[in-house]
């Protein structure tokens, strides 16, 4: 207890990850009041007043080509990227760390699960989501999916490097000693002793996903129109970027603030819980 | 080093065939009838058979595994579903587009990473380690397809010094380069700094100290050269990241590179191409990895013998 509260108040000193938390949990408020938020609802279209700029009144931010208030778009799109982070990263940490474990727990299966592993690494970049979308179709559930999968070998390579550091420790052997079935040992006394790195790539790997996932929409193979994802809103606004910026300009500042301050609290995780990274920054 | 450079290749040989494999795989995963997808939702009968037949799909898996495999052994990676244009012709066009975007913006991410890493290590704790380290973050956080926007709001529409219509001459290349570049260059010097910062609390920096060199030659000497291994790695890395965020790049800037075309062939179901495509980012990647692997092990000998 007192070395977690110790951990906490190194957490709450390191500004710019204090920053991002407040951040993030200030998205979080909004994304869940966003129908009681927003001034109007997002879907909502209104052609004599389209393009209109930020400041006209009752449209703080201004509309769309649509005439679609941005603001309202914007609020009900950080619900979307928000769920986007949380299934991505469940996906991933849902199949990657039982298969990581298992590849650093049972060397029968580490070959198996390595090469799979780096089969999927072979693609570079996105290309992996992309294989994914081809062959499912293209759409946001799909997207997730895809960027889920995509998301996978970083999860099994740490999970997997966590377990081979402590399979040799005196507390799994005693664990063993005592009568422990390898499930149980697993899963009760190696794996919590592994969640520090796991909280700090989840973290940083929400950053990416919304990312990722904002980038599949703006070239189409994501969320589809309407739906207002911010991806998805630039890639509409951007026929219209000469004339009216303003459409493209909020939807990817509000990508930039939100991946943002998941990376800065990612990094402040990172130098909090990780004793032997911290000497170096 | 010869056993390490056979053990490479092999593991190139491996990565090669599953690739294939993957590719190959790719129409038989579609959920549903592959045949009855390609040829679309009003399609009759009959249409649903010829497509069948046409690419034999009407035989057994084998069979049409080895036909696969012996028609990319001669070089044949079959005709785009839509245009019916031999798919090498298409990627012959595309690749060259790619291919200089992906070197240009590695490059630059290389060439401003690395200095600027530098200087935020050896200036620790200033006004210049902070104001790399936040821009860097920013490079991190920003979507490359924003970024790329507003530099053609601010170069071409605000100061008229670019154009913003794809041409393909080199001047051309210089926003997208700059757009792919950012995320790289972030990582790139955020990397440096921290590898450049531990190096330098090494004994041996130490030494070198106290044995009275300049610091100048006890940074860029002894430091850069050993901090730079890690730093190698993550470039290695983000060539990968390159490759695949070209897709989004030329998206934005219109480019007519294999991004462009991908991306299109899969909204078309356009299945030869995404399989070729797939095919030839994925084998440019896995040559990369195999060139960057062996020069780590030219640069440091403990690397061969792990």
């Amino acid at each position: 207890m007192n070395r977690r509260g110790g951990l906490w108040r190194r957490f709450l000193r390191h500004r710019s990850a204090a920053a991002g938390l407040v951040v993030i949990a200030a998205l979080a408020v909004v994304a869940a009041l966003a129908p009681w938020l927003a001034p109007h609802p997002p879907d909502v279209q209104n052609l004599p007043g389209r393009l209109a700029p930020p400041g006209t009144p009752g449209h703080p931010l201004g509309t769309d080509e649509l005439g679609r208030d941005i603001l309202s778009r914007l609020l009900y799109g950080a619900r979307i990227s928000l769920v986007i982070g949380i299934i991505v990263v469940a996906v991933a940490v849902g199949v990657g760390v039982p298969a990581g474990a298992l590849a650093g727990y049972n060397p029968r299966y580490d070959g198996v699960i390595m090469r799979a592993v780096d089969l999927m690494l072979s693609f570079p970049g996105i290309l992996l989501a992309l294989v994914i979308i081809a062959v499912l179709g293209p759409g946001l559930g799909n997207t997730m999916l895809a960027v889920g999968i995509f998301s996978v070998p970083v999860f099994v390579r740490i999970t997997r490097a966590s377990i081979l550091s402590v399979r040799e420790l005196e507390y799994v052997q005693a664990a063993r000693a005592a009568g422990a079935r390898d499930g149980r040992i697993l899963f009760r006394h190696m794996l919590p002793n592994c969640l520090a790195p796991l909280l700090v790539q989840a973290t940083f790997r929400v950053a990416t996903s919304i990312l990722t996932a904002a980038s599949l929409s703006f070239i189409g193979l994501g969320a589809q129109p309407p739906t207002p994802e911010w991806g998805a809103m630039l890639a509409t606004g951007r026929v219209n970027l000469y004339i009216a910026p303003h459409v493209t300009l909020y939807p990817g500042l509000a990508i930039f603030i939100t991946v943002l301050a998941f990376n800065l609290l990612g990094d402040g995780l990172r130098d909090v819980l990780d004793p032997r990274l911290r000497a170096a920054h | 080093m010869l056993q390490y450079v056979l053990r490479r290749v092999a593991h190139l040989a491996l990565v090669a065939a599953g690739v294939v494999v993957v590719t190959f795989s790719m129409l038989h995963l579609i959920p549903g009838d592959p045949a009855h997808v390609i040829a679309g939702d009003f399609a009759t009968q009959e249409s649903i058979e010829g497509v069948r037949r046409r690419l034999g799909l009407d035989q057994p898996l084998p069979v049409q595994f080895a036909r696969y495999v012996g028609r990319l052994a001669r070089g044949d990676l079959g005709a785009s579903f839509r245009s019916n244009v031999p798919v090498t012709r298409e990627l012959g066009l595309s690749y060259p587009i790619s291919a200089q975007l992906a070197v240009y913006s590695l490059a630059l991410a290389t060439a401003v990473g690395v200095p600027l890493g530098v200087v935020a290590a050896v200036r620790r704790g200033t006004f210049a380690d902070l104001a790399t380290m936040v821009v860097a973050m920013a490079g991190l956080s920003i979507p490359s397809f924003w970024l790329g926007l507003n530099l053609i709001l601010l170069f071409s529409v605000r100061l008229g010094w670019l154009r913003s219509i794809w041409g393909g001459a080199p001047a051309d290349y210089i926003l997208p380069s700059v757009t792919l570049a950012m995320f790289s260059l972030a990582l790139i010097a955020r990397q440096t700094r921290s590898s450049m910062l531990e190096v330098l609390t090494q004994d041996y920096i130490r030494t070198a100290r106290a044995k009275g060199l300049a610091v100048r030659a006890v940074y860029y000497r002894h430091a850069l050269l050993n901090a730079l291994i890690p730093v190698l790695t993550v470039i290695g890395l983000n060539f990968g990241y390159i490759l695949g965020g070209t897709v989004i790049t030329e998206s934005i800037f219109s480019m007519r590179g294999m991004g462009t075309l991908l991306v299109a062939s899969i909204l078309d179901r356009d299945y030869p191409i995404v399989q070729a495509g797939i095919l030839v980012l994925a084998l440019n990647f896995a040559v990369i990895n195999l060139l960057t692997d062996l020069l780590y092990a030219l640069i440091d000998p403990r690397i061969r013998y792990e």
